[in-house]
């Protein structure tokens, strides 16, 4: 079946994902840029969105997450991509229709637009202070979400279906005076009033205290020790949201390197594909049906509708129909049946169970999953590739 | 050794699988013979616009909130009308597949529903209602609703269509969730040795998550060696996503697979902008989805009472962009042969300015816990309530099913 030049666009950056899991040399820069994407999600199949995607992530996203926290919040919020996303692109002051050009009795390309926006529209505005940036409790009400949604009046797009980028349209801007968590933005501010929510949210605690949480959430456990979250959140406010300092207190910590964090986390469908092709050393010319594997197991890359992500717990992961998908992909992987990606497991030859399992997780396996392997084959000749598979279908391969 | 017995039992129904039916599927299916009764819960994600779904045509002010987004009345000549349900309210015309239900009256509609907790965070918002718990999170109402599984219980009593085990039926009752069952390729032998893995696996989470996958994906894989083929003439392709969802869910029910609860998601119901014709794509298959399973159930539908539910409804105006944003009060379906169908309940707050919650939104008069106390009284036959909806004491029931109407 042909595919549209934007599904070709999107299947291109899915594939690029998965090479770079695979084969990067910096493995933190694509962990993250993963992590910032989920962070700010958007989804492929809103507007334009499926042919923008690769300019999100690699402008947007990638260039900022280990730089300021601050600026990569502003160049999302700037982006196309998050303006089509979280429709603020559409939204506008009401008092247009009063006055300007699309006051009543006008004609012409204004009055086309008036039809489809005629006011203001919450959802980035929202979305910004929950899952951006103060999170769900971080103290903000429904009047500041619609200060917020006010102040990013007239953050659109020129040209949105010939050349979507970052315009600021003054005639769609709502001019009037806001509260925005106890900040007064005066009158008059036009593009300013946008800057200086960004700068009031990256400033305050509440970011700080999220991002922090969000980030121990994903490399330590999924409920990361508070003591931590302090830490990380007093390094943010210190050195004005520096992502890389962050992470340094992070990565130094006493908990970083804890017991209670040894193994804590289940792998995401992504993480299952890529550690089971890395470890078994996989030869991926062509990653098309390994993007496809990581949806079956329910993860979709760049395909998550709800704005926030996808969820960063344990819970998310286990499931009948993911364990289902992992046994028979990785069935599939190491008898070579994913078109693309070749398996050669001749250097298991003639290695024992526990051999084989020691090489593929870099640890002991448990008693018990020797056992059921042994058990399994009831002492007949076992062929290496079997063996493997087996391995990476144990519960010990499924947490990193 | 358990490994061993395991693995043989393993063995053994891949071996009954190959040929007649397996010994556990005809365990399952004898033991309901009794006609068991059946709760459906299907979640709208993303705040579906009730008003829009439901249209109460017979508010003036209905139509001056949405001048541009409104549905005309019924008779209006002015674009697709709601269909006229009983003077007041009329379906989204994109419904259409539900009139019938309607009139043989199967489907009941409750109004001005929701959650007493004011978030307007979609997140927030849905995981205290799949929690059944306003204000909190935990584990999910359909679940606490189940009661004790007996000696042949079935794994497939609660079983959900998705990929991943959604807050509603999280718990200490067995459930599981399955999507594609059509993706497993995997040996037998192979499945058999993973599911001993994780059987005795040391790590608890893991050992928990495998427990019930391995009987339940045996059964469901021995189901499909059959086609499956509708009937009462249901079309399942025109409800999409939850079609396909339904369909499975309808042919475990009609293998007698012991299903007593079961979980469908619908998607795509957060119309910031562009409503209409998006409002109406996702009704048509919302709609069809519904219709199809009824049809394809026939008389079963009288054991069978499936509940909607989206977090919360939309604002009461239009927005800027020919949409909604995030409001309150929403509507519930519930729809089987035991409801006390062809009737609105619950008490219409009124769109007036100061009728409206924070001067926005309908107001919710009813309870979701309402509607759903009352279902799974009815249908699961679970009377601890409070356990079910802890800190929330239901008033006197709706009605909604033949059996409390006379109570009501």
């Amino acid at each position: 079946m042909a595919r549209s030049p934007q599904q070709v666009v999107i299947g291109d950056l899915r594939e690029a994902k998965l090479y770079r899991a695979l084969y990067s040399n910096r493995q933190l820069e694509e962990v993250l840029t993963d992590f910032w994407f989920n962070h700010f999600n958007v989804f492929e199949g809103k507007g334009q969105d499926r042919a923008l995607l690769a300019s999100y992530e690699r402008d947007a996203i990638r260039p900022h997450v280990l730089g300021k926290f601050k600026d990569l919040l502003l160049a999302t919020a700037r982006h196309p991509a998050m303006l089509y996303y979280l429709d603020n692109w559409e939204s506008m002051s009401p008092d247009v229709f009063q006055i300007g050009p699309f006051a009543s009795g006008q004609s012409g390309p204004a009055q086309f637009l008036a039809r489809q926006a005629h006011g203001l529209n919450e959802n980035y505005g929202r979305e910004l202070l929950e899952l951006h940036t103060l999170g769900v409790n971080g103290g903000y009400t429904q009047q500041d979400v619609i200060a917020v949604a006010r102040c990013f009046t007239g953050w659109t797009i020129r040209a949105p279906n010939q050349k979507p980028e970052f315009v600021f349209a003054a005639f769609m801007h709502d001019t009037g005076a806001k509260v925005v968590l106890g900040h007064t933005i005066g009158a008059g501010g036009g593009e300013q009033d946008g800057l200086a929510v960004i700068d009031i949210l990256a400033h305050h605690p509440s970011t700080a205290r999220f991002i922090s949480t969000q980030l121990a959430r994903r490399f330590v456990a999924d409920d990361p020790p508070p003591a931590l979250i302090e830490r990380m959140a007093r390094t943010f406010t210190k050195t004005d949201g520096d992502l890389r300092a962050v992470l340094e207190t992070m990565f130094a910590s006493r908990e970083f390197s804890s017991e209670g964090a040894w193994q804590a986390k289940i792998k995401s469908p992504l993480e299952i594909v890529v550690s089971a092709a890395r470890a078994l050393n996989a030869d991926t010319a062509d990653s098309f049906a390994l993007v496809q594997k990581v949806a079956d197991m329910g993860e979709p890359l760049y395909a998550k509708e709800a704005p926030s992500g996808y969820r960063d717990t344990a819970e998310a992961w286990l499931s009948t129909a993911n364990v289902m998908a992992r046994i028979g992909f990785v069935d599939a992987l190491v008898h070579g049946q994913i078109p693309g990606v070749k398996v050669d497991s001749t250097r298991f030859a003639g290695k024992d169970v526990a051999a084989v399992a020691r090489e593929l997780l870099g640890r002991d396996p448990s008693g018990q999953t020797l056992a059921a392997i042994d058990a399994g084959f009831e002492g007949r000749q076992m062929a290496p590739a079997s063996i493997a598979g087996l391995v990476i279908s144990s519960p010990e391969f499924e947490r990193r | 050794m358990l490994t061993r017995r395991i693995f043989l039992r393993g063995s053994a129904m891949v071996m009954a699988g190959a040929g007649s039916v397996p010994f556990w599927l005809g365990r399952a299916a004898a033991s309901t013979q009794g006609r068991r009764k059946i709760l459906v819960a299907i979640f709208q994600r993303g705040a579906a616009d009730g008003l829009n779904v439901v249209v109460p045509f017979g508010e003036k002010r209905y139509h001056e909130l949405r001048p541009t987004i409104g549905i005309p009345a019924p008779g209006s000549s002015n674009g697709a009308p709601a269909i006229d349900l009983d003077g007041r309210f009329g379906l989204n015309p994109a419904l259409q597949p539900l009139k019938p239900l309607w009139d043989r009256q199967m489907l009941a509609i409750v109004e001005a529903t929701g959650s007493p907790d004011p978030s307007r965070s979609h997140f927030d918002a849905q995981d205290y209602m799949e929690s059944g718990t306003p204000g909190s999170k935990r584990d999910g109402w359909l679940n606490r609703a189940l009661p004790p599984a007996g000696p042949d219980a079935s794994p497939l009593r609660a079983i959900a269509l998705s990929a991943t085990l959604p807050r509603t039926l999280q718990g200490d009752r067995s459930a599981i969730a399955v999507n594609d069952v059509q993706q497993f390729r995997a040996g037998p032998e192979t499945a058999a040795i993973v599911e001993s893995m994780y059987s005795n696996s040391p790590d608890r989470q893991l050992a928990g998550a495998g427990k019930d996958a391995f009987a339940a994906m045996r059964m469901i894989q021995s189901l499909n060696r059959t086609p499956y083929e509708p009937s009462g003439g249901a079309q399942y392709g025109p409800g999409g996503e939850l079609g396909r969802s339904l369909q499975q869910i309808a042919r475990l029910i009609k293998a007698g697979a012991g299903v007593e609860a079961a979980f469908a998601e619908i998607g795509g119901w957060d119309h910031h902008q562009n409503e209409p014709g998006q409002l109406s794509n996702v009704l048509r298959q919302f709609g069809s989805a519904l219709a199809a399973f009824c049809a394809d159930m026939g008389d079963r539908m009288e054991d069978i009472v499936v509940v909607t539910m989206s977090e919360f409804g939309r604002t009461a105006q239009e927005n800027g962009n020919n949409g909604t944003d995030h409001g309150h009060g929403d509507v519930m379906f519930v729809l089987g042969g035991s409801v006390a169908g062809g009737k609105v309940y619950g008490q219409w707050p009124g769109l007036e300015q100061e009728q409206l919650y924070e001067g926005r939104d309908l107001a919710v008069t009813t309870d979701f816990r309402a509607v759903l106390s009352e279902l799974v009284s009815g249908q699961l036959g679970t009377t601890d309530l409070a356990q079910v909806f802890p800190r929330y004491t239901p008033g006197n029931p709706l009605g909604l099913l033949k059996s409390t109407a006379a109570v009501a």
